[in-house]
């Protein structure tokens, strides 16, 4: 295994030993299948996440495999999956999976993204990478179209020259800085570029939770989507969002419903915190029950604060489990 | 097991026939009544497939109550192949530990079905009479102990023993017993438009016991208007105590009433209350439905059966005559 790479996983405490950490590729079982090491001897409570959706055919089946398996390799560590979705919860439980539901935006850093000031340029924004299952063909009708981008892992297609002929009409914000070339975009600048836009978009039919979802809607922006699998949906209540058909055209005329009777964004926020504190409040009453299930111990967590800060952020795997590492030596 | 014939007619029950085509119950897990209607009626769920929804009246977090449902579970099962079962539980905790136990469950607190047109903040036509109120049982689980220190106590509960009655009028000999004063002779139930103005009289609603279920009485309370004093407890009800009007104290009789006298001098607009727990119960709702037509469509094959929450406001939790409930079944 390579010694650079990259996980969502943070030790939320050290005594008792509870980690956050996010099931990926090569690592169904997140951080602890790259350092086995600071998780053999002792007891550990891993709250491991989804990145997307477990809704396929042998989603669930995999992570029963895998957590069964889990148990002979991690004797003293208990593992719950946290799920996006109550039907992703509802799966698992028919498998004997100990899951809980608590979506992946539940974690997101709200002083991040925020409203800004100045007229929008766009009617919309979608902040996807350029691939297929994004389906970007969607936003073909909307009148005027901004796209943020990221480039993903090394082994995924990025389809540029096949969105650009498909968008001719949008910005393509990361080329367009970089004056031609693909530009990365600090966190900052993408909040501003998200501004530039009156309308968030969501146009996959099936991914994880989406982060840009809430990213929007923090930043202020009222979101259109199209109907999904992988729990994106949980906080589309409306006024704030619309969920369309798979059409350019529903797309285009939700958009514009949005254009001619914008909602301020400070409202849009203010909604979007508040559904964001009940599940930050609901999760911190079951994690103190899942401590207390596991090492005995009444109330560790405070507040919500050891869960706010950088959970998500992706680090080295070393630099994820060192603090278990420095406490047990 | 068995149909009707261990289950008097005249029984009430809480739930409903939620669709008919394809079919879908809303029940409770109560005795005798394991898995709902399906156990009040099994001969109408034989022939066809069905989808029973199966919401806990208690916590599930005990190890026994897991093992109880385990067992009814597996029986249900047996005696009626092409229904499934899904347990509705109150908590994120009890999704672990059910899920733990092979126990197919989604989340969806019990209160969130509660009607919230019945409990509303009536127009100020009288000052407050009240410091606080606690619709509660008397039994020894609810602890009134807890409200001794609170000075002006109103209670509202349901038919007691002599001993219940006596053993809380001991406890708190200043308080009002709304049940026996409302008018002479006795005990007398109080409907709900009642309870809804006797909430309309206090100042602040309390939960006192270490553990029950989600307990209706404290979105009633929310519903009208009302800030919550709640000790810290097992069951569901603290999902919905979050915001400026809850507090959540130790087990002592003085910190109840220490958070009552707060709240009181708080004076949080009544309607403000209930625009906060109404925005908390839509996004539940709303996380509900996504769920329900998920299962429906898996396991019925129906795309999209509910549009809107409306088939499950109210029945779920409010118990009615087997008569009234079965009625459903032949509902357009």
């Amino acid at each position: 295994m390579s010694n650079d790479r990259y996980v969502s996983a943070r030790v939320v405490s050290t005594d008792p030993a509870v980690i956050y950490s996010m099931r990926g590729y090569a690592m169904p079982l997140g951080v602890a299948n790259l350092r086995p090491e600071a998780f053999r001897g002792r007891k550990v409570l891993h709250l491991l996440s989804l990145a997307s959706t477990i809704e396929t055919e042998d989603g669930p089946r995999k992570i029963a495999k895998d957590l069964q398996a889990a148990a002979a390799e991690f004797p003293g560590n208990t593992f719950i999956v946290l799920t996006n979705t109550e039907y992703e919860s509802y799966l698992l439980s028919e498998l004997g999976v100990v899951a809980m539901p608590c979506n992946l935006l539940t974690f997101l850093d709200e002083n991040l993204f925020v409203p800004m000031g100045g007229p929008p340029e766009f009617d919309a924004i979608y902040n996807a990478r350029l691939t297929p299952i994004k389906r970007h063909e969607l936003a073909v009708d909307v009148a005027s179209l901004a796209l943020l981008y990221d480039l993903g892992p090394a082994e995924q297609r990025i389809c540029y020259d096949e969105v650009r002929a498909m968008l001719p009409r949008a910005t393509f914000i990361n080329h367009q800085v970089g004056q031609g070339a693909y530009r990365q975009l600090p966190v900052k600048d993408c909040v501003r570029h998200i501004n530039r836009a009156r309308v968030g978009l969501c146009l996959s039919a099936s991914e994880g939770p989406m982060q840009a979802s809430m990213e929007y809607m923090l930043a202020g922006l009222p979101v259109v989507s199209t109907r999904s699998i992988g729990g994106r949906d949980r906080y589309f209540l409306p006024p704030f969002c619309r969920i369309v058909d798979d059409s350019p055209a529903a797309v285009a005329q939700a958009v514009e419903a949005y254009v001619k009777k914008p909602i301020p964004k400070q409202i849009v926020r203010e909604h979007a915190l508040f559904m964001l504190r009940f599940e930050r409040h609901n999760f911190l009453i079951a994690v103190n029950k899942l401590v207390k299930a596991t090492f005995g111990i009444d109330g560790l967590f405070k507040s919500f604060a050891p869960f706010e800060i950088g959970l998500t952020r992706w680090r080295s795997a070393d630099e994820a489990v060192a603090p278990l590492m420095k406490h047990a030596s | 097991m068995t149909a009707a014939a261990t289950v008097p007619s005249e029984r009430r029950l809480a739930g409903a026939v939620v669709s008919v085509d394809p079919l879908v119950t809303i029940g409770a897990h109560e005795p005798n009544l394991p898995v709902g209607l399906a156990s009040m009626w099994p001969e109408r769920f034989e022939s066809e497939p069905s989808l029973h929804f199966v919401r806990l009246t208690w916590s599930g977090e005990p190890q026994y109550e897991i093992d109880k449902i385990t067992g009814e579970l597996a029986a249900a099962r047996r005696r009626l192949p092409r229904a499934r079962f899904v347990f509705v539980v109150n908590t994120p905790y009890e999704c672990a530990v059910f899920s733990r136990a092979g126990i197919p469950n989604i989340i969806a607190t019990s209160t969130s079905f509660a009607d919230e047109r019945l409990f509303v903040p009536q127009p100020a036509r009288q000052a407050r009479r009240f410091d606080a109120v606690y619709t509660a049982r008397l039994d020894p689980l609810k602890r009134h102990e807890l409200a001794a220190s609170v000075p002006n106590l109103l209670l509202i509960y349901g038919p007691p023993t002599a001993n219940e009655l006596e053993r809380t009028r001991g406890i708190l000999p200043h308080a009002s017993f709304a049940n026996h004063e409302i008018e002479p002779g006795g005990y007398k139930h109080i409907q709900e438009h009642e309870v809804c103005g006797l909430l309309n009289q206090s100042s602040v609603g309390l939960c006192l016991s270490a553990e029950e279920g989600a307990m209706r009485g404290a979105m009633e309370y929310l519903l009208c208007g009302l800030p919550v004093v709640s000790t810290e407890s097992t069951g569901g009800r603290d999902r919905y105590l979050i915001g400026p009007h809850a507090r959540i104290v130790p087990s002592d009789a003085e910190a109840v009433a220490r958070a009552v006298h707060e709240l009181k001098a708080a004076a949080i607009p009544p309607l403000a209350v209930r625009e906060y727990v109404g925005r908390l119960i839509t996004f539940d709702r709303h996380n509900f439905l996504l769920i329900a037509n998920k299962l429906v469509e898996r396991e019925l094959g129906v795309r999209d059966r509910f549009r809107s929450f409306a088939p499950f406001v109210g029945f779920p939790v409010k118990w009615r005559l087997a008569s009234e409930v079965e009625a459903g079944f032949a509902a357009p």
